[in-house]
């Protein structure tokens, strides 16, 4: 993959996890059609689940809108917007649109600088960005912490995601399933609690 | 040419899975209990992804004084329960993540 590739799957693909997996399985030899197809389909498949969570706030906003939010969806704006929408009651399409963009830029600036510099990813973990990301997402979830229901689901999502991870599920699948185990259980405590009411 | 038709499928795969609900071609009306459902999302999704970070920092469950992401993720929990400030306690305990890892 040569420097304008490398710049332009940032540009269109936006989306980091599933481009170290494509770059990883294009290094490895292992980087036929099907594999990279695949393995970007899990990684991506929890967008769909962002992408149900915004649903109904977003389906009366025109085409260009939708998809202009849609195509800026990742992790940081959904989790930066969900917060937003959580301390002040109501989804801020243009709040949702800037936080986009503003990740889009930094993750494109990024990878600009890495192209120039020419370091390789091996070394994230000596810096500490991969624990920058752990710290800042432990940041936007726990002052959201106002319920049981939502403790449970954080329990819940976190212990399953160690289960899941040492018996050996696959990475993205793991995520996945976490998720979905922590959010049923946070959706059953919160049933139980309304019925008792 | 084989470079730029992995680029533009993955384009199509990563935005379809974000636009996918996002369409008015899909007609279904979300039920209460779907969205109470999916308010849970961000907490478990966010979870599930910095616990193996933390917790299996390379690729295995390393729950011991070696591993250098445990305490730095604690104090971040802990000052983000009492702060409520996201770049304080990014910032905090990302240094002390580093000053762990690199002297530790």
């Amino acid at each position: 993959m040569n420097p304008f590739q490398a710049q332009l799957m940032s540009l269109i693909v936006f989306a980091g996890a599933a481009q170290l997996a494509a770059l990883s399985l294009i290094s490895g030899g292992a980087g036929s059609f099907l594999s990279i197809w695949s393995t970007t389909a899990v990684i991506s498949s929890r967008h769909l689940l962002y992408s149900a969570a915004f649903r109904q706030h977003v389906h009366s906003l025109s085409f260009p809108w939708r998809a202009a939010l849609a195509f800026f969806l990742t992790d940081e704006m959904f989790a930066v917007t969900a917060t937003y929408k959580e301390k002040t009651g109501y989804f801020h399409a243009i709040y949702a649109l800037i936080s986009g963009i503003t990740f889009y830029i930094t993750w494109n600036v990024s990878t600009f600088i890495g192209i120039l510099v020419g370091t390789e990813f091996g070394n994230i973990e000596k810096i500490g960005l991969e624990f920058a990301i752990a710290a800042t997402f432990i940041a936007i979830t726990i002052p959201t912490i106002k319920s049981s229901p939502t403790l449970i689901a954080i329990i819940i999502s976190g212990s399953s995601a160690l289960i899941f991870g040492y018996i050996k599920i696959h990475q993205s699948q793991s995520l996945i399933a976490a998720s979905l185990t922590g959010m049923m259980a946070g959706y059953l405590v919160s049933t139980k609690l309304e019925k008792e009411k | 040419m084989t470079t730029y038709a992995i680029l533009i499928t993955m384009a199509i795969i990563t935005f379809s899975s974000r636009y996918a609900f996002f369409s008015n071609g899909l007609t279904f009306q979300m039920g209460p209990k779907l969205r109470k459902f999916l308010d849970f999302t961000a907490p478990a999704v966010l979870t599930a992804m910095w616990v193996p970070i933390v917790f299996m920092p390379d690729g295995t469950l390393a729950v011991d004084i070696s591993n250098n992401y445990i305490a730095p993720a604690l104090i971040a929990i802990v000052l983000s329960a009492i702060t409520k400030r996201t770049l304080l306690t990014v910032a905090v305990s990302s240094t002390i993540f580093f000053v762990l890892n690199n002297y530790h």
